[in-house]
């Protein structure tokens, strides 16, 4: 039976994903002049975002039965189209990791301290291979049922620590930055989110498509103001410079709610709200690098390459995690972390553009011949 | 209709249950490397102290025993088996080491989350702190929100321990007295985070919270003559930083006026001396004539600006209070519009002075910005402040200034005239 998924549900599964992005380490913090302006940036970055996402939509539009990796062989012929699709299965396996990681590293830092990173591993792997094995209308079900409350508690914990908020701290705005650094900013900024991926690999599935448009700008503003909320109370209330110093800034801010006596140490109820956030995400990328490497090997079922993709991800993220750690990896400076983003969110798909305007007249041949 | 479950879809829910079943008990109860916390394993933490004397860190901590209410002081066994707070000491080369070193001889799990008082030692404050702090905001048990206070001429030890309020924990008592900050002006209350956001402020330099040991009389004919008197604990002042070194101390007035300037104020009470003017202007004295008016702040805003001047700095506080009139001692007609200005204009005085002694001391005496006026001036003159902030210290000793403070009374109480003085 073919999925389903409807324009609701897909704005549901983008802004978690945007969202799930920002709150464990708050990267944006660091990135263009670092300082109070960031929020301005994100601003910024909103029209990055939307522009960025333009070449997977004109591709998502013209293939609208396939996936990235259909329409990549469709473009690129088989043998490169297939080197594409096995490059963007790993792309999402390596994203999944980085996220996985991080996640276990949260835990084990804060909520579990001595707990083995062993049974996080396994219980966080098989929770998300079964979910991810249901199929995407399962999770993305299950996205549009948690989607509100997520967002109404990420709401809720800004508005508890008003408290701590000195909005001063934004002052002065937009005079220790540059219009370039700012630029500069909201381009790393809008390279890091990878929703036109997750959409694309997910077109087909879509109920209405041309709804297209309308699940893009939705999602992206309606996270982006659900982020900066996040950012300005995160910088007003730490301080710019300490949230820079914080390996989790949002978390602490939620460590430092106390208001009226009564809610306070909410931090317990932060870890749920945190936990379906990054969990969705990351079954959303084991998915689809699942659903990658099954269109590669043109099989029907996706069942085999989830579990497989799940078991490998699970033995390298234990790997990661306590053999072999990666810390300065996780929360150093990654340049290189944004011409990975770069090559697989936006140049692929414009190469595939001009490759696609420059082989039109096949294309068209093979419309009339009605392939 | 066939109401039954199909076996194969029943056979995959008694999996997800029992999945569900083994996660849970896993994460949950499990022994050994899950990390189980059962309450009466743990030594829960009320308060902290840090010591650090002959380059060693002494941690004194209150613990309390959540078993001390079942048991009887009298059914104990041993001493502090009925104690309700025990004081465990440990030594060692980091804040952790000491910390772990207690659980050598001390049988419960040291448990730091519940801790809402840091209090630092006089001497560890002169030596500096930021190193060995960094312990409280990397670990994830001690809270961000704990306040940060001095022990001032003495040390941390010497405070953990001291009960004075009902009987209460010091951590509890003294986070009470300190969160009374916002009815006296007096005090300050800094958390943790707090500190590292004026820290992190290159042109700031913090000021947190004192505390100090006092001996108080007892008035209760029931007592010994030695238990006649009390040590308690006073909160009044603050600790003055630079950087992460104490260089010394503002006392609780001065405290009012460190208050004015950062905008802090929420309440207190003002005391100054009556306007003689109006003395006995309408009415009789019919009683002994007093010397004082106290007013209560209801509330108080401060606006800093700055302006620059033939590149000379000048600062203008301009502070606006709403305040009840709460007591008089002097027979004054208080109704009366033109006596109302008079004591409006002496509180505004009075408020002028708070500030300008505790200016007058940061820049004289301390020679560094403890109010944030850098910040000030960064955020009112930003391009200016790229050219002086880092000689931001050496500048603000010479910066002028001046203060404007207008009060307003808003009510005055349940009199209207004094009792000394008759009503026509």
């Amino acid at each position: 039976m073919k999925e389903q998924v409807s324009t609701r549900q897909m704005i549901y599964v983008l802004v978690l994903n945007r969202i799930g992005t920002i709150i464990t380490i708050m990267s944006i913090i660091h990135m263009g002049p670092g300082n109070q302006d960031i929020w301005i940036m994100m601003i910024l970055s909103t029209f990055y975002c939307l522009l960025f996402n333009l070449p997977f939509l004109f591709l998502s539009m013209r293939f609208s039965k396939s996936s990235i990796i259909g329409y990549m062989e469709k473009i690129f012929g088989k043998f490169i189209g297939k080197i594409l699709g096995v490059a963007y299965g790993l792309f999402f396996m390596r994203i999944a990791i980085l996220y996985y990681y991080i996640e276990i590293q949260m835990i084990r830092t804060t909520f579990m301290e001595e707990l083995s990173p062993i049974i996080i591993v396994t219980v966080l792997m098989i929770v998300s291979i079964y979910i991810a094995s249901r199929g995407f209308e399962v999770s993305v079900r299950t996205i549009e049922f948690f989607g509100p409350i997520v967002i109404g508690s990420i709401i809720f914990y800004i508005v508890l620590g008003f408290n701590n908020i000195d909005l001063t701290v934004l002052l002065p705005i937009y005079q220790d930055s540059s219009l370039a650094s700012l630029s500069m900013g909201a381009l790393e900024a809008s390279l890091i989110f990878t929703d036109p991926v997750i959409l694309s690999m997910n077109f087909p599935s879509l109920s209405n498509k041309k709804d297209a448009g309308k699940i893009i700008v939705i999602s992206k503003i309606f996270s982006q103001l659900i982020i900066i909320l996040m950012l300005i109370a995160t910088q007003v209330s730490l301080g710019v410079e300490q949230a820079r110093h914080s390996n989790f800034p949002f978390l602490t801010y939620v460590r430092l709610v106390r208001t009226y006596s009564i809610f306070e140490r909410i931090e317990a109820v932060f870890l749920i709200t945190w936990i379906i956030i990054v969990t969705t995400r990351v079954v959303s990328y084991l998915y689809i690098s699942g659903k990658a490497f099954k269109e590669v090997f043109n099989k029907k079922d996706i069942k085999p390459f989830i579990y497989a993709v799940g078991i490998i991800l699970g033995i390298i993220i234990y790997y990661i995690s306590d053999v072999n750690p990666r810390l300065a990896y996780l929360y150093g400076r990654k340049t290189q972390e944004y011409y990975y983003y770069f090559i697989f969110n936006i140049g692929i798909p414009i190469l595939a553009i001009i490759t696609y305007y420059i082989r039109g007249r096949d294309f068209k041949k093979q419309e009339r011949l009605g392939n | 209709m066939n109401n039954r479950i199909p076996k194969a879809k029943r056979n995959k829910r008694v999996i997800i249950i029992l999945y569900l079943l083994i996660s849970s008990t896993i994460l949950s109860a499990c022994e050994g490397t899950v990390g189980r916390r059962e309450i009466e394993d743990l030594g829960i933490v009320t308060a902290i102290g840090v010591d650090y004397v002959n380059d060693e860190v002494i941690v004194t901590l209150e613990v309390v025993n959540p078993l001390a209410s079942s048991i009887s002081a009298q059914a104990s066994s041993t001493k502090t088996e009925g104690q309700k707070y025990v004081y465990p000491q440990g030594r060692g080369k980091t804040i952790k080491d000491a910390i772990s070193n207690i659980n050598l001889y001390f049988d419960k799990k040291i448990f730091l989350s519940h801790s809402n008082i840091l209090v630092l030692g006089e001497e560890f404050a002169k030596r500096g702190t930021i190193d060995l702090m960094d312990f409280f905001i990397r670990d994830s048990q001690p809270r961000e929100d704990m306040y940060i206070v001095v022990a001032k001429g003495a040390r941390a030890s010497d405070i953990i321990g001291v009960k004075a309020g009902l009987g209460r924990p010091t951590g509890t008592y003294l986070y009470d007295t300190l969160n009374n900050f916002s009815s006296n002006g007096k005090s300050i209350n800094i958390s943790i985070a707090e500190k590292y956001r004026y820290y992190y402020d290159v042109s700031n330099e913090p000021v947190i919270g004192l505390v100090q040991l006092k001996e108080v009389v007892r008035s209760d004919d029931e007592l010994k003559k030695e238990e006649q008197t009390a040590k308690v604990l006073d909160v009044a002042g603050g600790a003055v930083l630079s950087r992460d070194r104490l260089v010394g101390y503002f006392d609780g007035d001065e405290m009012m006026g460190f208050n004015f300037i950062v905008g802090d104020f929420k309440r207190g009470t003002i005391v100054f001396r009556t306007p003689v003017e109006d003395k006995d202007k309408k009415g009789t004295i019919i009683g002994a004539d007093g010397v004082f008016t106290s007013l209560d702040i209801v509330s108080a805003k401060t606006k800093r600006e700055i302006t620059v001047n033939d590149g000379k700095i000048h600062l203008t506080i301009d502070v606006k209070l709403k305040a009840g009139l709460n007591e008089i001692n002097q027979a004054l007609d208080v109704i009366d519009e033109e006596v109302m200005t008079r004591i409006e204009k002496a509180c505004s005085d009075k408020v002028k002075e708070l500030i300008s002694t505790t200016l007058e001391k940061g820049q004289k005496e301390f020679k560094q910005d403890s109010f944030s006026i850098g910040v000030t001036v960064h955020q009112q003159h930003p391009k200016l402040w790229k050219e002086i902030a880092t000689d931001w210290n050496n500048i603000f000793p010479e910066i002028t200034y001046d203060v404007k403070v207008e009060t307003t009374i808003v009510k005055i109480g349940l009199m209207n005239l004094p009792a000394n003085l008759r009503r026509k």
